[in-house]
């Protein structure tokens, strides 16, 4: 009898100190600290950009909360966008957006629709070259093309996952030229590049980024890009289109919030990605990474992906990934 | 017949199931594309290898000769009804765990899973689960919250 | 000597105060991170990204390179103590350091992983100074057929760890196999045995499997009447690895060194089927290969080394080439980026303080992980006279924590849980869960390869005998194949002989 009385004290006295203790404890974690959703695994292209961004809005002073970066992998980023759609109306919940969600709102493949997506701000563009190695027989995009067209599923080609922009945008260059390439996945940028280097395919397609170092080795030659314009930092690579064909995948990443975001939220987080682009930092971080600014606030970025989507309706069907 | 031949049979039976079942499910899937197999080829020949094996399994178990099939312990038995209920228990109380970590934070919810645990199966009396579910939970909450900075579920009270 | 005049700056900017720390810390973090199941070196290294913005280029390479290593040394820990191997890498480890754990020799299986994890990085370092450059252009001419035969080659380890039952060896493979099968597969996108549910699209996660298999199906077996097991006793001599052990292990630890430092250097290959295959070639050349799998100090002393050497093997592609050959150096890639330093074949030119400071900061880092752990180890075995009662609720609540963090979701809890049954009934059953693990990882790299290979050849089978890295890697498979199979029937021969007597 006694022994109950004594542990029944001890379990109040603890449930009464924990209740006491929990807001001192939630007091380290401030209530507005925000939660940024990231479709890809830790150490990704899409994860560390989230991270750098993230860290570069605290440092530079222009968010003054903690940003807690949340990897929701799993589904074809389809995870992530029902992870976002569980928390319809909060204010503290952003997403980072790329091919990857695009891929999966075009999909259908999600509870989040389209429609409910709040797009925020769209501020970098990855471009994605088609490039061979130094060896190669073909100097320009028109004289693969045309041996390409002499010779039907003959030339090798390299794209990451199934599916994913470099899987699209070998599909559109051969829409656009009228001819077939031998396309093999390799599941991921670096292992395409790797088989391109050992001379196992005729050509692959990939982000500038991981590749900048053999270009500037000079092993392997950008023959062309797809995306609308030149890029800076390579001028001397023209377009697909310049060349006559007319392919063109604009990879882009941006930030979206999900349907019930309030307005002041996307007021101040479209404040904030403007603020972003503008700082010293984030202007490092383009240059290193090899990528192109592109500032797109709301419904202008609203715009880009809904036409990505509807761009990428006709491929998916083709490519046999959507019904 | 020992338990370890009947257990075999057991596994051997459920594995023809389950290479007929890989068959079936591969029968709707493309067996090959232009140069390469295609999503179906593989569960397809998977199933046939296992159902190979499973049969073979099986008619090992009839092998007289042989005591049991490739066993190096002496005991081993369908746990009796008390270890039964352990396990149940350990099973469930887990399965409570993850249910709960959402809404009640991690911490929270180790911090009852240790005490249970040591209360209910290992007789402790409540004093010393409390303790060492404090102590427990204490620790993870240092080491992976604070620490590592590693994102454990928060329930609704914050931590 | 040009390289050794480099080697003596690298050594002189690493062995200040400030670098020494640095290396120090990210040791200490990558130990953890290895000992703690689930928690990859990728993982936290991106989470330890941010840290490392505020610092120069070198100091965070050093830190990241430092967790890499350190993750390897601890990721064995906890497979030899208790059974849940800390990483992919760690699998093999388990097999034989946790029956050496059993046997009371725990201090010893700790003691020579470490010591040959230390042989090996040494050695793997010195290799990634002489020949990382024509290693990587050699390994630039493995495709898809070379890859396909080397995963063979590491399938081979499936009947090599099982039991005595070839035959439920291999239905565990194929088990294996089967589980890989499950999620996006490589060829159309399609989705296979996923039920319409989001969370199996991306497949099993391996590591969820080991830690339920491994993890929780141990527990499930142990706890199954209380107190029934008592800690195992640990004798205060046993607390270190004898003269003995570490005089066996030292051919296992050198070919485990090659072997990992070779098979590391392949993008796409890594410590986990360095860690296979060396385990296979190590039952396939002992003397008496029935010792495996109950207690053989070489199938700790050749996995363990291979793993860390692969460390220093995959950072060749990394360095040499600027392609990621794992996730944890698809990190450091991303954050070389970052720093502006393009890895690739002028880095060595155009940075060479970074790139020698870095090799440097490898050696170094060995030796700090060395004298980390290795007074470390009776520690750690000693630990294992903590009253069970009180260290299963830890492993399960650590095994929770892995398989949340991994995708930060409670599914890969509930798989966790499931395959954590399993595991116990094929405890109970004895069937081995070793093939089923192994498989589970080399299965959909297996069935990727055969596609890949297949669609550049267009079509024609006879690719991978005619290309002739992939033909000697299957002459050697097959090889291994016939001599352990011959050894295997003598030994039953023997059995039954000795049965009949």
């Amino acid at each position: 009898m006694k022994n109950k009385w004594i542990a029944g004290l001890f379990t109040a006295i603890f449930f009464v100190a924990a209740i006491i203790l929990a807001p001192m404890v939630q007091a380290a974690y401030p209530e507005q600290s925000f939660e940024l959703i990231v479709h890809a695994g830790a150490g990704g292209g899409s994860d560390t950009f989230a991270r750098t961004m993230a860290f570069i809005l605290e440092t530079e002073g222009i968010v003054k909360q903690k940003i807690n970066v949340i990897n929701k992998t799993g589904g074809a980023a389809a995870n992530a966008l029902n992870y976002l759609a569980s928390k319809k109306g909060d204010p503290y919940v952003l997403m980072n957006f790329s091919s990857g969600p695009v891929g999966a709102l075009g999909r259908g493949i999600s509870k989040a629709k389209f429609e409910d997506i709040v797009f925020l701000a769209e501020i970098i563009e990855d471009p994605i070259l088609l490039f061979v190695l130094n060896t190669s027989p073909f100097k320009d995009l028109k004289g693969l093309v045309a041996y390409a067209k002499e010779n039907p599923n003959l030339l090798a080609s390299g794209f990451a996952t199934v599916g994913g922009s470099e899987h699209i945008g070998t599909h559109r260059i051969e829409k656009a030229a009228g001819v077939q390439f031998n396309k093999v996945g390799f599941g991921s940028g670096a292992a395409s590049a790797t088989a391109l280097l050992g001379g196992h395919l005729a050509f692959a397609l990939g982000n500038v980024n991981e590749q900048m170092g053999q270009i500037e080795a000079g092993k392997i030659v950008p023959l062309g890009t797809l995306s609308e314009e030149r890029i800076p930092f390579l001028p001397n690579v023209p377009t697909m289109r310049e060349q006559g064909v007319n392919a063109i995948y604009q990879q882009i990443r941006g930030f979206v919030a999900y349907k019930g975001f309030p307005d002041y939220a996307r007021k101040f987080w479209q404040d904030a990605f403007a603020k972003l682009a503008e700082t010293k930092a984030f202007n490092e971080y383009i240059d290193k990474n090899y990528c192109v600014k592109q500032l797109k606030l709301g419904d202008a970025f609203k715009l880009d992906v809904a036409k990505q989507i509807e761009d990428a309706d006709a491929d998916l069907k083709t490519l046999g990934l959507k019904k | 017949m020992t338990f370890m031949k009947k257990g075999d049979r057991v596994f051997a039976v459920i594995c023809l199931g389950l290479s007929f079942w890989l068959i079936f499910e591969s029968s709707r899937l493309v067996y090959r594309t232009a140069f390469a197999p295609g999503p179906g080829f593989h569960p397809f020949w998977l199933g046939v290898v296992l159902g190979v094996l499973s049969i073979s399994l099986l008619i090992q178990t009839f092998n007289v000769k042989k005591e049991s099939i490739g066993t190096e312990r002496e005991i081993a038995r369908l746990p009796g009804k008390d270890s039964f209920v352990r396990l149940s228990l350990i099973v469930l109380i887990t399965l409570g765990f993850a249910f709960l970590m959402n809404t009640f934070g991690f911490v929270l919810t180790a911090f009852l899973f240790v005490a249970s645990i040591l209360y209910i199966l290992e007789g402790d009396g409540i004093l010393k689960s409390t303790f060492y579910g404090f102590v427990f939970s204490g620790a993870i909450f240092l080491i992976f919250q604070y620490w590592l900075e590693v994102n454990l579920p928060k329930g609704f009270l914050g931590f | 000597m040009d390289i050794l005049h480099n080697l003596m700056q690298g050594f002189g900017t690493v062995l200040s105060p400030y670098y020494l720390w640095i290396a120090t810390v990210g040791c200490f973090f990558g130990t953890i991170v290895g000992i703690l199941p689930g928690l990859g070196p990728s993982a936290t290294i991106a989470i330890l990204l941010p840290l490392t913005f505020n610092m120069n280029p070198t100091p965070a390479l050093i830190m990241m390179t430092a967790i890499y290593y350190g993750a390897k040394y601890g990721g064995s820990t906890t497979s030899i103590l208790i059974n849940v191997p800390g990483e992919g890498a760690s699998v093999v480890t388990a097999i034989d350091g946790y029956q050496m754990s059993r046997q009371g020799r725990a201090g010893a299986a700790l003691g020579i992983a470490a010591i040959g994890s230390f042989i090996a990085g040494i050695i793997g370092t010195f290799g990634l100074i002489f020949v990382a450059v024509p290693l990587a252009n050699f390994s630039l001419r493995f495709s898809a057929a070379e890859y396909f035969s080397l995963i063979l080659m590491g399938m081979l380890t499936i009947v090599f760890v099982g039991g005595k039952s070839i035959t439920k060896s291999l239905m565990s493979g194929v088990i294996g196999l089967a589980l890989g099968v499950v999620g996006i597969d490589p060829v159309r996108g399609a989705e296979r045995f996923v039920f319409g549910n989001a969370n199996l699209v991306e497949g099993i996660s391996f590591t969820v499997v080991v830690m339920g298999v491994y993890g929780i199906g141990e527990v499930l077996e142990s706890a199954e009447e209380r107190m029934k097991l008592k800690p195992v006793k640990v004798e205060f001599s046993k607390l270190w690895p004898s003269l003995a052990d570490l005089l066996e292990s030292k051919w296992a630890i050198l070919r485990g060194t090659i072997i990992g430092f070779m098979v590391g250097a392949l993008p796409g290959a890594g410590a986990t089927i360095a860690s296979f295959i060396s385990y296979g070639v190590e039952k396939g050349v002992a003397k008496h290969p029935e010792r495996f799998g109950k207690g053989a100090v070489e199938g700790v002393a050749g996995p363990e080394s291979a793993n860390n050497s692969a460390t220093s093997g995959s950072m060749v592609p990394l360095l040499a080439l600027g392609i990621p050959g794992s996730g944890a150096t698809a990190v450091m890639l991303g954050a070389l980026m970052m720093f502006g330093l393009k890895p690739g074949p002028m880095l060595f030119t155009t940075s060479s303080d970074f790139v020698w400071a870095l090799i440097a900061s490898m050696f170094v880092g060995n030796i700090i992980l060395v004298i980390m752990n290795l007074p470390m180890v009776p520690l750690f075995a000693y630990s294992l006279r903590l009253p069970y009662k009180y260290l299963y609720p830890a492993i399960l609540l650590i095994c929770i924590i892995g398989s949340y963090s991994l995708n930060t979701q409670i599914f890969d809890v509930f798989v966790m849980l499931i395959f954590g049954v399993i595991g116990y009934f094929m405890k109970k059953f004895d069937i081995p869960g070793a093939p089923m693990v192994i498989a589970l990882v080399l299965g959909p790299m297996l069935e990727y390869s055969l596609y890949q290979a297949l669609s550049l050849a267009r079509g024609d089978v006879t690719t991978f005998i005619t290309r002739p890295i992939s033909a000697t890697l299957l002459g050697i498979a097959v090889v291994m194949a016939i001599t352990v199979t011959f050894k295997t029937i003598r030994m039953k021969r023997a059995m039954i002989d000795e049965e009949e007597n």
